[in-house]
């Protein structure tokens, strides 16, 4: 599906900043018609006849000729239509301006790394992810040691107190992200995190005109694992931290069930700039929704030289110079 | 976009501050050591008194090590303005007869050697500045049989600044490099060390500082700028879990038992500490002609 203006017949796409449709060809906001062709394994754009490269799991993406956002009917629909979305509410120009604030301090990096060019080459993508929820439950019990200890004349005392501890203790986890994407690397997923989701919505297809958008590569079975991971070790802190006041504990009994489970799937925003660099690939990805940035600027070792060196000589010199002056004053 | 001249701009403006002080404290330097050298330039205003600086009387050195001595002397007089005059003797300088001849206060050698060595500076009439109680000193160096001895004797500014402890390490300097048969390097030596010792003392770094400092800094600000972190995690363990926080059902802190346990602390108390310290007086007399003189000997 293409989204038209009705008005000019232009692309519309969504707008972040001001969460409407927009036309950028006649400024009309939410004039938007659903162009409903299937475009199922297209190998041309729809709208201008140029070539497109579709890849296994792409659900959305712009024709390289004629810059018009396509959507996937068969990708976004069915098994694969997304229950939740959070849409994006950084544009590119916030998300420019957020990436260069990010790393205008740092000195070594080559010098077009920040400039206009390279980062319009700056894409939006709707990352999928499963969102589990667990109903945990945890039925604890252990012996608790309390120190104490004073001093009267030369003598110091010290109380040892036992207690018996015991926790029956609900935990709701909800929407744990593991993203379903195998391009985006899991560490810096896990670092985007996390999203407000209090600003997702159901899933419209409106949502994704502008952007780029890949369809689930992994189903929720095969990526359960890293979510009850994550939500075993921070089962395991929370429990921690309701015992505190205790030197030691020693457990009796710590027995974590789940009562229910399931898993939901939804679309979050992620910018996304490839920088190449001396042969090596660079990522940056940021948070659609909160600006949150992951990535590390590459290294222009001819920098780091020049300005170490430049440092270490003008130090010598001026040192040397001071030395000089010093010995010679009257 | 040409993104090496940018770079170049990017690295100029970065550095401007600091070469902009290079720049001011090179001026600086340049004016203050062109001042230093006016100043310093001070010429030897006693004309009255002889060139000759080594009397090799006992013969310890041959022709060219006289010459070499006497080249180092006149570089070390020009700078640092004292004369420094140096005599070897092979004379019996104890006893009555002695004592008599040089006008000395008693027989030992000690004090005919002082004696000598006062009065072979007065009589000459040496000095750097003016031809009595001038700046600098003179080593006298007897190695008659068992009567070896160093006298050294300093007048004016040199009295004024050498300490007892400084006299003495002129000595150790001496004795350190002597050889009865080839006593040169101890001169050399010793009018090195007349130079260090009398140089006016500056405010100096020590060169693995200068050297250290920089490549240090240098490190350390490649080191903090190169090093970057992803991102930090934003997740903490309740990010996830609905409401904020789990929902205790049951909660349970109960009080079992205690016991106490005592320990006596043993106590330490602290230990004084000694102090030592040593002053030095000065050994200044007068010699016959009526000039005031320091320094010290040592037998050899």
């Amino acid at each position: 599906m293409i989204f038209k203006c009705k008005n000019c017949g232009g692309n519309m796409v969504y707008n972040p900043e001001r969460q409407v449709m927009y036309c950028p060809f006649c400024d009309s906001e939410g004039s938007h018609q659903r162009t409903d062709e299937s475009l199922g394994d297209i190998t041309v754009c729809p709208n201008c006849g140029g070539e497109i490269k579709l890849q296994e799991f792409t659900s959305a993406t712009k024709c390289p000729s004629c810059d018009c956002y396509l959507i996937l009917n068969e990708r976004v629909e069915g098994e694969y239509a997304p229950k939740s979305i959070i849409p994006f509410r950084m544009g590119k120009e916030t998300c420019k301006q957020a990436i260069r604030e990010k790393f205008k301090t740092y000195r070594f990096a080559p010098t077009d790394f920040l400039s206009e060019v390279r980062l319009n080459e700056m894409q939006g993508v709707y990352v999928p992810f499963w969102l589990y929820d667990y109903d945990a439950h945890w039925d604890y019990q252990a012996e608790g040691v309390k120190l104490r200890s004073w001093t009267s004349g030369d003598i110091q005392y010290t109380e040892t107190s036992y207690y018996d501890v015991q926790r029956d203790m609900d935990i709701r986890f909800q929407n744990i992200p593991v993203d379903a994407s195998v391009q985006m690397p899991d560490d810096v997923m896990d670092l985007m995190e996390p999203y407000d989701y209090g600003q997702m919505v159901d899933f419209a297809p409106e949502y994704m005109s502008g952007f780029y958008a890949e369809k689930y590569n992994i189903d929720s079975a095969s990526l359960e694992e890293r979510a009850k991971k994550k939500m075993e070790e921070d089962a395991g802190i929370l429990l921690n931290n309701s015992c505190s006041g205790y030197s030691t504990l020693k457990t009796i009994r710590r027995d974590l069930s789940l009562r229910d489970s399931s898993a939901g799937y939804g679309l979050l925003p992620v910018w996304k700039y490839l920088y190449r660099y001396g042969g090596k690939d660079y990522p940056f990805y940021v948070n659609g929704q909160t600006g949150k940035i992951v990535g590390e600027a590459p290294l222009s070792t001819k920098k780091v030289w020049a300005y170490s060196g430049t440092l270490w000589a003008c130090l010598t010199a001026i040192i040397a110079l001071l030395q000089v002056i010093v010995t010679h004053l009257p | 976009m040409d993104y090496k001249k940018e770079a170049v701009k990017q690295y100029l403006k970065y550095f401007l501050v600091w070469f902009i002080i290079i720049g001011a404290l090179a001026v600086i330097a340049i004016v203050v050591t062109g001042v230093h050298a006016m100043v310093n330039n001070r010429p030897r205003s006693n004309q009255s008194a002889p060139a000759e600086r080594v009397y090799d009387y006992a013969e310890l050195l041959d022709a060219d090590q006289e010459e070499q001595l006497r080249s180092q002397i006149a570089r070390t007089e020009r700078a640092i303005h004292m004369d420094i005059v140096i005599v070897t003797l092979r004379q019996p300088m104890e006893g009555e007869a002695a004592m008599q001849e040089f006008d000395a206060v008693s027989p030992y050698l000690e004090d005919v050697m002082e004696a000598y060595a006062d009065n072979f500076w007065d009589e000459n009439g040496y000095g750097y500045n003016k031809n009595f109680e001038g700046d600098g000193l003179i080593l006298v160096d007897n190695v008659y049989e068992d009567q070896g001895y160093w006298q050294i004797s300093t007048s004016g500014q040199a009295e004024d600044e050498l300490s007892d402890w400084d006299i003495n390490d002129l000595l150790d300097a001496l004795e350190s490099r002597y050889e009865d048969d080839n006593p040169y390097p101890a001169y050399s030596r010793f009018v090195s060390a007349v130079e260090r010792e009398l140089t006016p003392e500056k405010l100096s770094l020590p060169w693995w500082l200068i050297v250290l400092v920089p490549i240090v800094t240098a490190l350390v600000y490649a080191f903090v700028n190169m090093s970057q972190k992803k991102a930090k995690d934003t997740t903490s363990a309740s990010t996830y879990v609905s409401g904020g926080r789990p929902v205790m059902r049951g909660q349970r802190d109960d009080f079992i038992r205690k016991n106490v346990t005592q320990r006596r602390i043993s106590t330490s108390s602290g230990s004084g500490g000694h102090s030592s310290g040593h002053s030095g007086g000065g050994g200044h007399h007068h010699s016959s002609s009526g000039a005031s003189h320091g320094g010290g000997g040592r037998r050899h």
